[in-house]
């Protein structure tokens, strides 16, 4: 193509280019500020979504943190009075990171930064302890216990909806059996597994002892 | 004490799915559409261009085919954001129009790099996906990477004054330092999400520590400055230090100076960052025909494969930007601009979203990263502060700066489809509890 004919339809395809790039820029905005608006959607729905749980408070001597309160409980993250702790507790008898925490498949594992600085069901934990639901967690002068919530699985538990065909079914087996007797009741509501113990791993330089149960 | 279940807004929405599915189409359609008419109108123009006809451009015909696969198969099969794809498919092909208009072999070249790179992307997103543990890896990915930022020392290539290049046989030249940026990401991520605080993370720093020094040693300053300035910033995103991260950010200034004062052509590229205009044929040249160039673009731009751009030293590499705005247009280079800055607000959503702390700590890491480059090559291109020998990510021509740009964009849409999955979970897991009796 000449030379001059090429320049002129490349100067008028400039605005043709321009307006497909403007666009490109508006709908990617528009993108972003929908999915903001549906992960906020879903947020509002799924309120506890990205959580495990709460840890509740259940003793306080503290007046910023009264009985009662609920704080969310994160899947990892630090136990201590800073501000960018996940688990704020507002004691000025509590560093500023006093453990870390962590989830895995048998339960939450809770690291003291130092021995002796923190307390699980009643016990100072030196190095790590590991936590699962109904645990309370002691530190300065406050307790906090540790709620899961129902789709958290832990090591050893069995799915809820698994759990409770199981108890509808063999209370339709009993009612069928025993017509003379009376009917038991069906299971209207699902009953959720006791809260396990807290077993704690106190583990010696190259020797790992087995799990330890305190008393109850 | 009984589990209770999750806590579920009073005014709960039915989950219009498929509503939502029809909306999303209809925005990657029409985003897709406007990518692939331009990549078409280019492709077409450029062949208009020869004498008759430029019979070799129509292979940029593969450029919407491109973006419409990409979209198809890295988007949907990969679960990866498919915004990010798209962003990064036009952004990609319009180097290679770019690239095309000033040397059909640089361009051409470059098309066939990004199928390379497209390669490198699924093999990222893919991995995040598929590994779960990385501590493993991240310490054979630490030997790996200190062995290949030493390579170029031992047996580089000395270009431009910086010696990071090594000559492959048959293959072409290799910049090691490009690729070692990914391994960063990932070892930095590991380690700063360590449980052990400082002590974790000591592995972390020793290696991005260790990577500056062999950087300086080839003198590859722009890419040390990043590496430095990503490590910065995630180490404060993961320690929320302030008191230390003030403190490394005093020590990069006084490595600044002291580059300042050991090295000539710092201080060169300083002093033409204050006035190119006193030397204007000599050290400020680039920089003068750059910035010449862009004002000569004016609002619209001269049009595509128009204008004086080679003129320019290293219009294909360094002065992309400047190239653009000559053909382009200023609006078209905010766009661009802006189209960067999407990319890099997409990523800390998707780090803010990320589950765990490896996973939004590698987020981060790579959104720091393409925004950080993108700022300094422009910023240096526009005398906004001094020139650094780094590309722009996607449009700059370079083999293996491209392939590590797509990388990292892997590594980014990786966690994006981890988060949509974690998204899921929590959905099924709500449904299954409400349809509990």
């Amino acid at each position: 193509m000449n030379e001059s004919i090429y320049a002129v339809l490349a100067y008028t395809l400039r605005y043709w280019f321009a307006l497909l790039v403007l666009i490109i820029v508006w709908r990617a905005i528009q993108w972003i500020r929908k999915d903001a608006s549906q992960s906020q959607r879903m947020r509002g729905r799924l309120l506890d979504a990205g959580f495990i749980g709460e840890w509740a408070v259940v003793l306080s001597q503290e007046e910023a943190m009264p009985e009662g309160m609920v704080l969310r409980a994160s899947r990892d993250g630090w136990v201590g009075s800073g501000r960018a702790c996940d688990i704020r507790v507002q004691s000025k008898a509590v560093p500023s990171r006093v453990a870390r925490f962590y989830l895995r498949k048998d339960g939450l594992h809770m690291l003291p930064r130092h021995p002796n600085t923190i307390e699980v069901d009643g016990e100072w934990v030196r190095r790590e302890a590991i936590l699962r639901h109904g645990a309370t967690l002691r530190t300065g002068g406050v307790t906090l216990q540790l709620r899961l919530f129902a789709g958290i699985l832990l090591s050893g538990e069995e799915p809820i909806k698994k759990r409770a065909r199981v108890r509808i079914e063999e209370a339709r087996e009993d009612q069928a059996r025993g017509d003379q007797a009376p009917a038991a009741a069906p299971v209207s509501r699902v009953e959720l597994p006791k809260p396990a113990l807290t077993v704690k791993i106190r583990r010696n330089r190259g020797k790992e002892r087995g799990a330890t149960w305190p008393q109850a | 004490m009984a589990r209770r279940g999750r806590r579920h807004s009073r005014e709960e929405e039915p989950v219009k799915k498929k509503k939502k599915r029809a909306g999303r189409r209809n925005a990657t359609r029409m985003t897709l559409s406007a990518i692939m008419l331009f990549e078409g109108t280019a492709c077409l123009l450029l062949v208009l261009r020869g004498n008759p006809f430029d019979w070799t451009a129509i292979m940029l015909g593969l450029l919407p085919l491109m973006a419409w696969v990409s979209v198809l198969f890295l988007a949907k099969r990969l679960k990866a954001d498919a915004m990010l794809v798209m962003l990064m498919s036009f952004l990609c092909g319009l180097g290679v129009i770019l690239l095309y208009g000033l040397s059909p072999e640089r361009g051409l070249r470059h098309m066939w790099i990004v199928l390379g790179g497209m390669l490198m992307f699924s093999v990222c997103a893919m991995a995040i996906r598929v590994m779960k543990d990385w501590r493993g890896i991240c310490w054979f990915l630490i030997v790996a990477g200190v062995a290949l930022l030493l390579l170029p020392v031992a047996i580089g290539q000395e270009t431009f004054g910086a010696k990071n290049w090594i000559i492959i046989p048959l293959i072409g030249s290799f910049q090691p330092s490009e690729l070692v940026k990914i391994f960063l990401l990932l070892i930095l991520a590991q380690f700063f999400s360590s449980l052990r605080g400082i002590k974790g993370m000591l592995p972390g720093l020793l290696f991005a520590v260790a990577c500056l020094a062999t950087l300086m040693l080839q003198k590859d300053l722009g890419t040390a400055l990043m590496y430095y300035l990503v490590t910065l910033l995630m180490y404060w995103a993961a320690s929320s230090n302030l008191p230390l991260t003030l403190l490394g950010g005093v020590g990069g200034v006084g490595a600044a100076i002291m580059g300042y004062q050991m090295f000539a052509h710092v201080k060169t590229r300083v002093a033409i960052w204050r006035n190119p205009w006193s030397d204007a044929l000599g050290t400020g040249y680039q920089l003068v025909q750059a910035l010449t160039a862009i004002g000569s673009g004016g609002l619209f731009g001269l049009g595509l494969g128009m204008g004086k751009s080679r003129a320019i030293p290293a219009y294909s590499t360094d002065f992309i930007f400047a190239v653009l705005c000559e053909q382009l247009g200023i609006l078209f280079g905010l766009c661009v601009v802006g189209l960067y800055v999407i990319i890099v607000m997409r990523g800390l959503a998707i780090s803010l979203q990320a589950r765990t702390s490896f996973h939004s700590l590698l987020a981060l890491g790579c959104s720091l990263l393409i925004g950080l480059q993108t700022f300094v090559i422009i910023g240096g291109v526009i005398k906004l502060i001094p020139l650094t020998g780094i590309t722009l990510p996607f449009l700059s021509y370079g083999g293996t700066s491209l392939v590590s740009c797509m990388g990292i964009m892997g590594l980014l849409c990786g966690v994006a489809a981890q988060n949509a999955e974690d998204r899921e979970a929590d959905e099924r897991m709500a449904e299954e509890r409400e349809a509990l009796p």
